[in-house]
């Protein structure tokens, strides 16, 4: 079984990939520490941990953000594990709302509570679980609170992929993923919705890779028109 | 514009587009786009960086940059 691990720049992936494989990756209390994949093995061999670089979205700036993107597009993984600071919630949640749309079984693990309730921010894990569809595993990564727990969750529960559409952006784009899935359905074994947002917010690792594997010109007639369509909403 | 505010002062982003294109992506990333609230936390001395609150979170910017965005005090 194969893991990625998945989050913010600086939220502790690199301290729990260390804790939960055992080994000595080097740690820092600064954003990009971590600029390639790494991969390890669980202590309790239930599978391979891969390591990423942090990034705050899915559609890259940099090379090594651009790690990320070309791991899903082109890499096999079973579960993801997304790492979130409860300390900065809502900007972690961004990049949670574009992993679930890559509707692979995923799990959170709730990083830093310590951090949250020294600060006064009380989490509440069983809503937040219920409200996004995926175990929430509160986790210390620094001193190794809640990371038995987090390897029980990974390896026991057949976690499903979720199939919920967190969010609605329109009737229009709504329209355009439906034909772009259409154009690309049996061509990929991604989420053709995750595929279309990605494309349509400028991704250009995603739309190579669409391109790749659909007829361009289709594609571009597609996006044109909604283009041509949010832009006369706009007047 | 950022120029005017000082230390201390609270803000609303109403215009991102005179700022170049890498620096609006990221800003978008972490939450901070037009309509935006932000304070002034500090300003670095002899053109330094500035640095910016918004949403519980602080970011360091250029004021080369700072001073393309657009504010109006609140």
């Amino acid at each position: 079984m194969e893991i990625a691990l998945i989050g913010n720049p600086n939220t502790g992936k690199t301290s729990l990939f260390n804790n939960l494989t055992g080994s000595y990756e080097y740690v820092g209390n600064w954003s990009g520490v971590t600029v390639e994949k790494k991969v390890g093995v669980f202590k309790n061999n239930i599978g391979q941990l891969i390591d990423l670089p942090g990034v705050y979205t899915l559609n890259p700036l940099s090379k090594d953000e651009g790690v990320v993107t070309s791991f899903f597009l082109n890499e096999s993984v079973d579960r993801l594990l997304n790492i979130l600071d409860a300390s900065q919630l809502e900007r972690n949640l961004h990049l949670t709302l574009q992993l679930l749309e890559f509707e692979k079984p995923a799990l959170i693990g709730l990083n830093m509570i310590d951090v949250a309730n020294k600060r006064g921010i009380l989490i509440d894990a069983k809503k937040l679980s219920m409200v996004l569809g995926v175990p929430v595993v509160p986790v210390v990564a620094r001193s190794g609170k809640g990371c038995d727990k987090l390897v029980d969750v990974i390896s026991t529960k057949s976690i499903q992929p979720i199939n919920k559409h967190l969010v609605y952006y329109g009737k229009e784009v709504e329209e355009a993923i439906s034909a772009i899935t259409e154009e690309i359905k049996g061509r990929t074994s991604h989420s053709a919705r995750f595929l279309s947002i990605q494309y349509f917010e400028g991704n250009q690792y995603v739309q190579n890779y669409v391109n790749s594997i659909a007829n361009i010109e289709r594609i571009n007639e597609i996006v044109n028109i909604l283009e041509s369509k949010l832009q006369s909403q706009k007047v | 514009m950022f120029g005017y505010l000082k230390a201390g002062d609270k803000g609303k982003i109403i215009d991102l587009s005179h700022v170049g294109h890498l620096v609006q992506r990221r800003l978008l990333d972490l939450g901070i786009t037009e309509g935006s609230e932000v304070c002034v936390k500090c300003v670095m001395p002899f053109g330094g960086p500035v640095m910016i609150e918004s949403c519980g979170q602080c970011v360091g910017i250029r004021r080369k940059e700072a001073v393309q965005i657009e504010v109006e005090r609140v």
